[in-house]
């Protein structure tokens, strides 16, 4: 890419940021400094996706100035006013120090990977670079991505989060470009990363969040070259988010969290309803949040479902059969090629990364978040359940199981961290 | 050792051995193949020819950069290809978007391809 592209490309994100500012600020005042930016950065993407989508629904061709200007006028109704004082407890010693720098070295480095070359991976070319860059030089949102039997393979059934953000970031950019996109990739990193260590700072241990940032800024299985196109990037950030806002009982930040999520990835529903329902079954304290909470979660997965019902009719999964479920002998054959196969597949770093993880979260305190570990201990069964119920091959389903369990991975980290974080004495959720 | 210092050191070698196995699964040589290709100069064309997408094949790249520069945006393309490897679906369908590609024997244009005159 060159200069004027890349500060095309660094522009839209600023404005998007800035715009998604103008959500945040009113959902409450707690947030740490690097959460809010960002948790803007989410918003933001709402936003740009949502004008970028109402464009084209009004038969509007979306470019820079148009999506430029709705950016422009959201950041100065965010600014208009003055913001509440950010809370920063936590203090910052040289080894907090050591972790933020270590984070920030994983970020450059994913940013670099990431724009290395253009967009590569094989489900960028077939699924979700495809959905975009139609819709992007369409102008619409074509019937034929979703009833084209010649890409049958590009699944139509997956939600268009990624492809709309794809289209409306390179619309606001002017122009589509494989290689500035890797910007948006490294952008959802380095938010994950600050809400992450924003969050565990607010909840009483900066350095207990700025270790859990540098080791996801690191995670290599998410966010190395072929990470850059996916879905699972963005995923991993909407799940951080969701983790966030469900642990802050915070109905405003649960809505967008939710929305990502859910637009996303199809996964990201079953885990909106797992939270949801966990929100829902927690003890008495706090339950006028919890269910606030809950029922934004679940609403935006619904009116999602709705949405796309609405867009594109119904439309059925290739990945998975129910079939084996009728046939117990096909479904025993099915576990019994599953196991020794996922055995065969434990690394050791694999296995001392599950067992460090294990350390953590009982060397931690009890705390709020537990509910939401639950909910991704379920996602991970689940995961093993649809390699059982795959259409193709259970064994070969194993390599998505890994994939899509390692986007969880920096929403666990979040989790236990905030184990770590947690005072002795529960502290009072924010409604 | 008392209770915190116990805590302490067990937080201090799960983190430590949770680096370790980070460190374990990193592709060094992969990571700083990438890091030289971002900071050396970019052409989008060459960059996507010789790059990571056309591994497999990149004649074909070289093919379906011209097929685009060549070919009107909204028309629809007919193209014969190899069915050795899906990839050659998936990049025509990429690089040619938004035209609507069909993969037919018999297609106006042919990418070693016996049964087209290719172009």
């Amino acid at each position: 890419m060159n200069l004027a592209t890349a500060a095309a490309a660094l522009g839209v994100i600023a404005l998007t940021t800035a715009a998604g500012y103008l959500v945040v600020r009113f959902s409450g005042p707690e947030l740490a400094a690097g959460e809010t930016l960002g948790w803007s950065w989410g918003a933001g993407m709402l936003l740009l996706v949502g004008a970028y989508a109402a464009l084209i629904a009004v038969g509007a061709r979306p470019g820079p100035k148009k999506l430029g200007g709705l950016l422009a006028i959201a950041s100065i109704g965010a600014f208009l006013r003055r913001s509440p004082r950010r809370r920063g407890a936590g203090n910052r010693d040289a080894l907090a120090r050591l972790f933020a720098a270590i984070a920030l070295a994983g970020c450059v480095a994913y940013l670099l990977q990431a724009v290395a070359e253009p967009l590569w991976s094989t489900d960028f070319l077939a699924i979700w670079g495809l959905k975009g860059k139609t819709i992007y030089f369409t102008g619409a949102i074509p019937g034929r991505l979703f009833h084209d039997p010649a890409t049958v393979w590009s699944h139509p059934e997956y939600p268009l989060f990624v492809p709309l953000a794809m289209a409306a970031f390179s619309a606001a950019a002017g122009s589509w470009n494989d290689e500035t996109l890797g910007l948006l990739y490294a952008a959802w990193q380095i938010a994950t990363v600050l809400v992450i260590a924003g969050y565990c700072r607010r909840r009483g241990c900066a350095r207990a969040g700025l270790a859990a940032a540098a080791l996801v800024a690191w995670f290599h299985p998410l966010y190395r070259g072929y990470g850059a196109g996916l879905a699972d990037v963005p995923f991993a950030f909407a799940a951080v988010l969701l983790c966030a806002a469900a642990a802050d009982r915070n109905p405003g930040r649960a809505a967008v969290a939710a929305l990502l999520l859910v637009a996303t990835k199809q996964e990201g529903t079953l885990f909106a309803i797992l939270a949801a329902l966990l929100l829902l079954a927690g003890s008495a304290a706090d339950r006028g949040a919890r269910r606030a909470t809950a029922a934004v979660v679940a609403g935006a997965a619904a009116a999602h479902l709705l949405l796309l019902r609405a867009l594109r009719g119904p439309l059925s999964d290739r990945d998975f059969t129910f079939a084996p479920l009728a046939h117990a002998a096909d479904l025993a054959a099915r576990f019994a090629r599953l196991f020794p196969a996922l055995a065969g597949s434990l690394t050791i770093p694999l296995l001392a990364g599950i067992a460090a993880s294990a350390a953590v979260f009982f060397a931690g305190r009890r705390s709020r978040e537990d509910l939401l570990l639950a909910a991704l201990g379920l996602q991970v069964s689940a995961y093993l359940g649809a390699c059982v119920l795959s259409a193709y091959d259970p064994v070969w389903q194993l390599q998505g199981f890994f994939r899509t369990s390692g986007a969880l991975a920096p929403a666990a980290a979040l989790l236990l961290a905030s184990r770590v974080a947690a005072p002795s004495t529960p502290a009072p959720v924010s409604s | 050792m008392r209770g915190g210092g116990r805590r302490f050191a067990v937080l201090a070698l799960s983190i430590a051995a949770l680096f370790a196995a980070e460190l374990a699964t990193l592709d060094f040589r992969d990571v700083g193949a990438r890091i030289r290709m971002a900071l050396g100069p970019h052409d989008l064309a060459r960059d996507r020819i010789q790059g990571t997408d056309f591994l497999f094949d990149r004649g074909y790249g070289a093919f379906l950069d011209r097929l685009a520069r060549t070919t009107p945006a909204g028309k629809p393309v007919r193209l014969c290809a190899p069915r050795t490897n899906e990839l050659y679906d998936y990049a025509a369908a990429y690089v040619l978007a938004p035209r609507p590609v069909t993969r037919d024997a018999g297609g106006d244009f042919g990418y070693r391809c016996a049964e087209s005159p290719g172009r």
